[in-house]
C-alpha cells in the first residue's frame, strides 16, 4: 500500500485500522513520527463532506474514529459543524429584512388600535384565498374565450381563458402587470389587488412581465405550486395534464415553491435569469436547472433558434407555436438537422427555408403542411 | 453588537425602553420569519405572524412574566402563532395532523437561531473567499445541492467542488472557530 500519497491526518487512520494486526516497518516510522510532533492536520475537505452528507461509508466512519479520538478534534469537529449550519441559516435568513419589518411593526405599536389593524387585515386575506380556491374550482372546462366577471362575497374575479389555438398576447391586470397566455390555459385573478399580496392563479402556459411592487409581492399559484415575485418577466408552464410546473426566468428574481394546498411543506427556490424551475406535482419535489430551450417563450415572441436541432423537433416546436400541422412524409427526414434562427416570421417562410435548406418539397393541404422528399434529387 | 442580557431585556423593555425592543427584534427577526416560513409555506404570512408577535409582546410588556429564556420563548410563541394560522386555515384539513406533529417535534431555537455577530462573522468570511469558491458555497448552502448537482451547473468536475468547499470551510473556520469556542465557552 501506498501511504505515502495521503495526508497525515488520513494516514494516521490507516495505522489506526491496522492495529491489531500488525503495522509494517514502514507504516511505524510515519506512525512514530507523527507521535513526536502531535499535531493533528484537519482534512477540512473530508469534514465539507461529511457535513454535507455527501461522505461515503468508509470516509463517515473515519471522520468518526478521527472525531472520537481527542477532545481537541471534537471540538475542531463541532466547530465545522457550527460553520456548515449557521452558514446554512446566513444565506436563508437573508431574505427577511428586520430593518423595513421594524418600521410596520414601529407604526403599529404606536397605533393603539393596532392589533385589530393586523387581525382584520389576516382575516381578508383568508377569505380571499378561500374564495379564490371556490372559484377555481367551479371554474368551467370550455374552450373559446370569454371574460367573466363573478361576484362573490368578498371580491369580484375575473377569469380569462384562451382558445385552443389562440394566444392572447396582452391581458392586463388592476397592477398594470402584462399576462400573456398561450393556447387553452387560463387565468384568474381579482378585479383589485386588495389585502398583501397580489394573488393570481392559473392553468395551462403564460408568460408574466410582473411591475414591480417590492411593498407588494405577486403570487401565482399554479396547482399546489407557487411562484413569488417582486417585479420581473417570466414564463410558466403548468398544463393541467403534465406531471411538472416549469418556471423559465427572463428577468429579475422568482420564488418559486408549493403553495398551502400542498400535502407537506416544501423548500423554496430562487430563480435568476436564465435558469429553470421544475415542480413534480405527484411528490412536490422541486428541481433547478439550467434553461437550455432558447424557444422557451417562442410561442408568444415567435423568435426561435435551432442549433443543430433535429426536424423531427423542428416540426413539433413549429406545431406548437403556430398552432400548425406540419407532417414529414419520410420519418428519415425527420433526421436531417438545422440550425437557423428566425425573428417572428410567418410560418410559410419558415418550411420555404427549410425546403430550400434541404431541397424538399413543400404542400398544402387543409390546413396541413406536408414535406417530402423531392423525387428528382440529385 | 451584543446579544439583549436575557433577564434585563424584559425588564427594559416593561419600562417602555424602545430601544431594548427595537434590539430583540433586530436580533431575533430573521431566524423567526425563517422558522415560521417552514411550516407557512408562505413568507410574507410568516412575516405577518412574527410581525404581529412582536406588537402584542410590546402591548402586553407591563404584564409579561416569561420563565424560560427569551429565546425559547420567542421561538414558542412563533411556533404557536403558525399553528394559529394552520387551525384558521381550510387547508388544515389536509396536512395539519403533519405538520402539529412536526412543530411539536422541533429544537427552533437550536435549530433556526442565528446571532448578528455570527451574521457578520459568516459575511466577512464569506466575503473574502475567491468568487468562485464563494458561489460553489453558496449553491451547497443557500440551495442545499448536492455536490454532483454543483458540478453540473457549474460545469466543474465533482472533485473541485469537493476541493472548494474544504477550502471554503478551512478559511471560515480560520476566521470563525475562535468566536464558535468563546461562545461555547460563555454558554459553559
Amino acid at each position: 500500500m501506498c501511504i505515502r500519497e495521503k495526508s497525515l491526518d488520513k494516514l494516521i487512520f490507516e495505522v489506526f485500522l491496522k492495529g491489531n494486526k500488525g503495522i509494517s516497518i514502514d507504516d511505524c516510522h510515519y506512525y512514530e513520527m507523527k507521535e513526536s510532533d502531535h499535531i493533528e492536520q484537519v482534512d477540512e475537505e473530508l469534514l465539507a463532506s461529511y457535513l454535507s452528507g455527501e461522505a461515503s461509508d468508509e470516509e463517515k466512519s473515519e471522520v468518526e474514529r478521527w472525531t472520537g479520538r481527542s477532545a481537541e478534534n471534537r471540538e475542531v469537529f463541532q466547530s465545522c459543524s457550527d460553520i456548515m449550519q449557521k452558514s446554512r441559516l446566513y444565506y436563508q435568513t437573508r431574505r427577511f429584512e428586520a430593518t423595513k419589518a421594524w418600521e410596520r411593526v414601529d407604526r403599529d405599536i404606536n397605533r393603539n388600535s393596532s392589533r385589530e389593524g393586523v387581525k382584520i387585515n389576516l382575516f381578508r386575506r383568508k377569505m380571499l384565498r378561500v374564495a379564490a380556491i371556490g372559484l377555481l374550482a367551479l371554474a368551467l372546462g370550455s374552450a373559446g374565450f370569454y371574460v367573466g366577471w363573478r361576484q362573490q362575497k368578498t371580491a369580484i374575479f375575473t377569469e380569462v381563458i384562451s382558445g385552443e389555438k389562440q394566444v392572447l398576447q396582452e391581458v392586463t391586470l388592476p397592477d398594470g402587470s402584462v399576462v400573456s397566455l398561450n393556447s387553452s390555459s387560463r387565468i384568474h385573478f381579482p378585479k383589485q389587488f386588495s389585502g398583501k399580496q397580489r394573488k393570481v392563479s392559473i392553468e395551462g402556459e403564460a408568460f408574466f412581465k410582473v411591475k414591480p411592487d417590492p411593498q407588494k409581492p405577486f403570487v401565482i399559484s399554479a396547482g399546489t405550486a407557487q411562484i413569488r415575485v417582486l417585479g420581473t418577466s417570466f414564463n410558466v408552464c403548468a398544463r393541467p395534464g403534465e406531471s411538472t410546473v416549469e418556471v423559465t426566468v427572463e428577468t429579475g428574481k422568482v420564488q418559486f415553491g408549493c403553495n398551502r394546498l400542498a400535502q407537506k411543506p416544501c423548500d423554496q427556490l430562487i430563480l435568476t435569469p436564465g435558469e429553470k424551475g421544475v415542480f413534480f406535482t405527484a411528490d412536490q419535489a422541486l428541481k433547478k436547472e439550467v434553461n437550455d430551450n432558447p424557444n422557451v417563450n417562442a410561442w408568444l415572441t415567435h423568435d426561435l433558434v435551432f442549433n443543430k436541432t433535429r426536424l423531427q423537433e423542428v416540426t413539433e416546436i413549429l406545431r406548437n407555436v403556430y398552432h400548425t400541422d406540419i407532417q414529414l412524409s419520410d420519418p428519415e427526414l425527420g433526421e436531417l438537422i438545422l440550425t437557423a434562427h428566425f425573428n417572428d416570421q410567418p410560418i410559410d417562410f419558415i418550411l420555404d427555408v427549410i425546403r430550400l435548406t434541404f431541397s424538399l418539397e413543400l404542400s398544402a393541404q387543409n390546413g396541413q403542411y406536408f414535406l417530402t422528399a423531392a423525387k428528382n434529387n440529385p | 453588537m451584543i446579544l439583549p442580557d436575557e433577564k434585563h431585556i424584559f425588564r427594559k423593555i416593561r419600562d417602555d425602553n424602545r430601544e431594548a425592543f427595537k434590539n430583540l427584534f433586530d436580533t431575533y427577526y430573521a431566524s423567526l420569519c425563517h422558522y415560521a416560513s417552514h411550516y407557512l409555506n408562505d413568507d410574507v404570512l410568516s412575516e405577518e405572524v412574527v410581525q404581529e408577535l412582536f406588537v402584542k409582546i410590546w402591548e402586553k410588556r407591563k404584564t409579561l412574566d416569561i420563565d424560560t429564556s427569551v429565546k425559547n420563548y420567542l421561538f414558542r410563541s412563533v411556533r404557536n402563532g403558525c399553528l394559529n394560522q394552520i387551525q384558521h386555515d381550510k387547508v388544515r384539513q389536509l396536512h395539519g395532523r403533519n405538520l402539529k406533529d412536526a412543530l411539536m417535534s422541533e429544537d427552533p431555537a437550536g435549530d433556526y437561531f442565528i446571532t448578528p455577530e455570527m451574521i457578520l462573522k459568516l459575511e466577512e468570511g464569506i466575503e473574502s473567499l475567491p468568487e468562485k469558491r464563494r458561489e460553489i458555497f453558496r449553491l451547497s448552502r443557500e440551495e442545499g445541492l448536492k455536490y454532483r448537482e454543483i458540478a453540473e451547473k457549474l460545469q466543474i468536475s465533482v472533485k473541485t467542488v469537493e476541493v472548494q468547499m474544504g477550502l471554503a470551510l478551512k478559511t471560515l473556520r480560520q476566521k470563525i472557530g475562535t468566536l464558535i469556542l468563546l461562545i461555547f465557552l460563555i454558554k459553559k
